[in-house]
């Protein structure tokens, strides 16, 4: 099956949402999707993107027919204050009957190189505990573990304790 | 009682920037993992595409340790999550050890919050060592989640060497 990587364009936002609610499924967390594609749009394709997305698309059967979005990673820049820039992987995700095809991996070599051409120190993201088929993928090409390695917890502060913490306390 | 100021780092400030990292690395006991420059941080903070902000704490001279006026930092940067939009993101925070319990960390982190909901972002996240009691604990006073404790996520990290073999077809 022939397909082929690209940068997501303001066009994608409405595959790019129904692939992130696909992986919040099998996550069994779909209402927990609150983003619009308006949001995708703005926070994307503005000033100043907050995230970047490589989209993996396949070509329809017939030559009139539209090339399918299958599957996508989403990413940013953070800064590691000890190395500098890093590449962070936030969402990866290739529709189930698409797997097995090597789309996957070359989602993960394309954003490697992209992370070595922007000069990063390394690549980035969380996995959830049970989630052994993707820990088993990471693992095999090189992930390490730092939840393990060096005993770091992720921590939030949701948008009730940011609104608490920023009032000014009573005279 | 000490008075200081808390404002937005400027292309001077990344001296101390990297000296206030390198202490907090030193607690942290790795202060030789520390490679980043002055000059890296200068690119990296201050150029077109900013890669990190920073809130620096400042104490008149007269207050001042050895003469650093500089005694604190909150390094921080804007992530996106995919179900709810914009974050921030706490990457550091230090204040040094000789001006704690005068408010200066609290109201670093008041500023941050503003910050963080000014740029409508839905939350703030950062990560604790496991081991760091004192801090867990200045977190969850204030209403932070153990989010790897409530949802077991893990944090994976891939280096350099192995994301070249990677990129190798």
């Amino acid at each position: 099956m022939e397909y082929k990587l690209r940068k997501a364009e303001p066009r994608d936002v409405s595959d790019i949402l129904r692939l992130v609610k696909e992986l919040a499924k099998y996550e069994e967390m779909e209402h927990q999707v609150t983003l619009t594609e308006k949001e995708l749009l703005e926070d994307g394709f503005g000033d100043t993107p907050f995230y970047h997305c490589i989209i993996a698309e396949i070509q329809g059967e017939t030559s009139s027919d539209d090339p399918k979005v299958v599957g996508f990673v989403m990413y940013y820049f953070t800064y590691d204050p000890w190395v500098g820039k890093q590449l962070y992987l936030e969402e990866f995700y290739v529709m189930d009957q698409y797997r097995g095809l090597g789309i996957g991996s070359e989602l993960l070599r394309h954003i490697s190189d992209l992370a070595m051409k922007t000069r990063c120190t390394g690549m980035m993201f969380v996995v959830a505990e049970n989630n052994e088929p993707s820990v088993q993928f990471y693992k095999r090409r090189g992930a390490e573990d730092l939840s393990q390695e060096e005993g770091w917890r992720l921590f939030r502060f949701d948008k009730n304790s940011l609104v608490k913490m920023s009032t000014p306390a009573e005279e | 009682m000490a008075s200081f100021i808390l404002r937005k780092a400027e292309p001077n400030d990344v001296s101390d920037i990297l000296r206030l990292i390198k202490e907090l690395a030193k607690f942290e006991e790795m202060e030789e993992k520390v490679m980043l420059t002055e000059k890296d941080l200068l690119n990296d903070g201050f150029g077109d595409h900013p890669f990190y902000h920073c809130l620096v704490a400042e104490v008149p001279k007269e207050q001042s340790s050895e003469g650093y006026t500089v005694i604190g930092f909150a390094m921080y940067y804007f992530t996106y999550d995919p179900w709810i939009g914009k974050l921030l993101y706490l990457e550091d925070f230090y204040v040094m050890q000789g001006f704690r319990g005068l408010g200066i960390g609290s109201q670093i982190l008041k500023v941050l919050s503003e910050t963080a909901v000014k740029t409508r972002c839905s939350s703030m996240h950062f990560i604790v060592a496991e081991n760091n009691t004192k801090s867990i604990e200045f977190y969850k006073r204030r209403g932070a989640s153990d989010l790897s404790s409530e949802e077991g996520w893990r944090l994976f990290e891939i280096e350099k060497e192995d994301l070249l073999k990677m990129t190798a077809k």
